[in-house]
């Protein structure tokens, strides 16, 4: 093996331990695209609407080619709260999570999307997130839908409101 | 919809289809309100995304590695190959871990920035749209947020934009919140609500009336261009 080559295995060999010892070695391609989009609308037409747009932009990025969270925040938290709870709830008309919604959303975290809830909302709605939502984790529960909106902003994605 | 997919829709918006196909859409969206209103909302989308990736922030690192010579891509390549199967296996599981605490605290709070301390935070909320339970949620939102930062002493600056159907928020005659917008405007010097000027002329030669604004906000000359104007020099966007 020539001189310069055995260089490069080198280079190459310090430069795999230094990322190591960085513990932070990225484990796959990073996606191109970083994109939170942002549901506050009341109507489950406008929520579908916003979930066909996401699956569209999935699609469209093609596989890995986009990192996307949905930010459920105001009204729009209403997508994942079951219609049985829609007797407790305060001032929320519109407990969207019908069998059709939640295919739509399972399908798309199938697909990677995060779907981020402000616990904000869910108590100014009476939402009981352990018996009210569909599938929501306690860390899908940001206390913030605006701060969250903000901070992934500022750690470079991008903001669309459909 | 009727017989249109998405996809297709879509497509016409990105100028992909054949003129053929073009024509025949062009046909549709005469016939079908509905259709039309599509079609503008995915215009008005694309348009969002050109803006948001005019200037893609922290990503262009990927562009410039894609330059590099072949050689030193393949290099790279086999580093990350290697370091990401090691990092993975010291990581295991919990990768989504680093992740998590950026944007949610454990103990709940999830108010730590990603930026650094120090940096100040700026906030540009956009109001369009006539529905002012929003706009209430909204400034429940904001003075939580103004209290959060002060508390922590991390510099925050948040400007709330009315234009449009959003306008009636600052109107003197028709606002929900006047009581509301003066004790945040009193209380906070780094909040800053902006009435379009636009918005009033049009409402006033329209409908032939005086238009009052709430005199604890700042009157510009374009709602849209100001909001544009604060995204290019960096500022967060959230439209209401």
């Amino acid at each position: 093996m020539s001189e310069p080559a055995r260089r490069h295995r080198l280079t190459l060999l310090l430069l795999a331990l230094a990322l190591l010892a960085a513990g932070s070695a990225p484990a796959a391609r990073e996606p191109v695209q970083h994109v939170v989009y942002h549901i506050n609308a009341a109507s489950a037409e406008r929520q579908m609407y916003a979930l066909r747009n996401i699956r569209n932009h999935l699609a469209a990025a093609g596989p890995g080619g986009v990192e996307i969270r949905v930010v459920l925040q105001g009204r729009g938290i209403g997508m994942l709260v079951l219609p049985e709870a829609l007797p407790h709830l305060r001032g929320l008309s519109s407990a969207n999570g019908s069998p059709q919604m939640l295919a739509m959303v399972d399908s798309l975290r199938a697909r990677g999307v995060r779907f981020l809830v402000c616990g904000n909302s869910l108590r100014r709605y009476g939402v009981d997130p352990e018996e009210d939502l569909y599938n929501v984790e306690p860390f899908d529960i940001v206390p913030s839908g605006v701060i969250a909106l903000a901070e992934l902003q500022q750690r470079g994605y991008a903001y669309i409101k459909p | 919809m009727k017989g249109r997919d998405d996809i297709e829709l879509n497509a016409y918006v990105d100028g992909e289809l054949t003129p053929q196909e073009n024509l025949e859409l062009l046909e549709a969206l005469q016939q079908d309100p509905e259709l039309a209103r599509e079609v503008c909302e995915l215009n008005n989308l694309k348009s969002q995304l050109q803006l948001a990736y005019a200037n893609p922030p922290g990503l262009a690192a990927c562009n410039v590695a894609r330059k590099r010579p072949g050689w030193l891509s393949l290099v790279a390549s086999l580093v990350m190959l290697v370091a990401g199967l090691a990092g993975g296996w010291l990581i295991g599981t919990d990768s989504n871990a680093q992740d998590r605490l950026v944007v949610l605290d454990p103990e709940g709070r999830g108010q730590a920035p990603a930026t650094a301390d120090s940096e100040e935070t700026r906030i540009v909320f956009h109001v369009t749209s006539p529905d002012q339970t929003a706009a209430g949620e909204l400034l429940d939102d904001v003075e939580q947020m103004l209290a959060a930062y002060e508390a922590d002493g991390r510099p925050l600056r948040v400007e709330i934009v009315s234009n449009g159907e959003g306008l009636d928020f600052l109107r003197e005659r028709l606002s929900h919140y006047k009581q509301r917008i003066h004790r945040l405007a009193q209380r906070y010097r780094n909040l800053t609500f902006v009435a379009c000027k636009n918005t009033i002329k049009r409402l006033e030669v329209q409908k032939g009336i005086e238009v009052n604004i709430v005199p604890d906000a700042e009157i510009i000359d374009s709602g849209v261009s100001h909001v544009v104007k604060r995204q290019k020099e960096g500022w967060v966007y959230i439209r209401v």
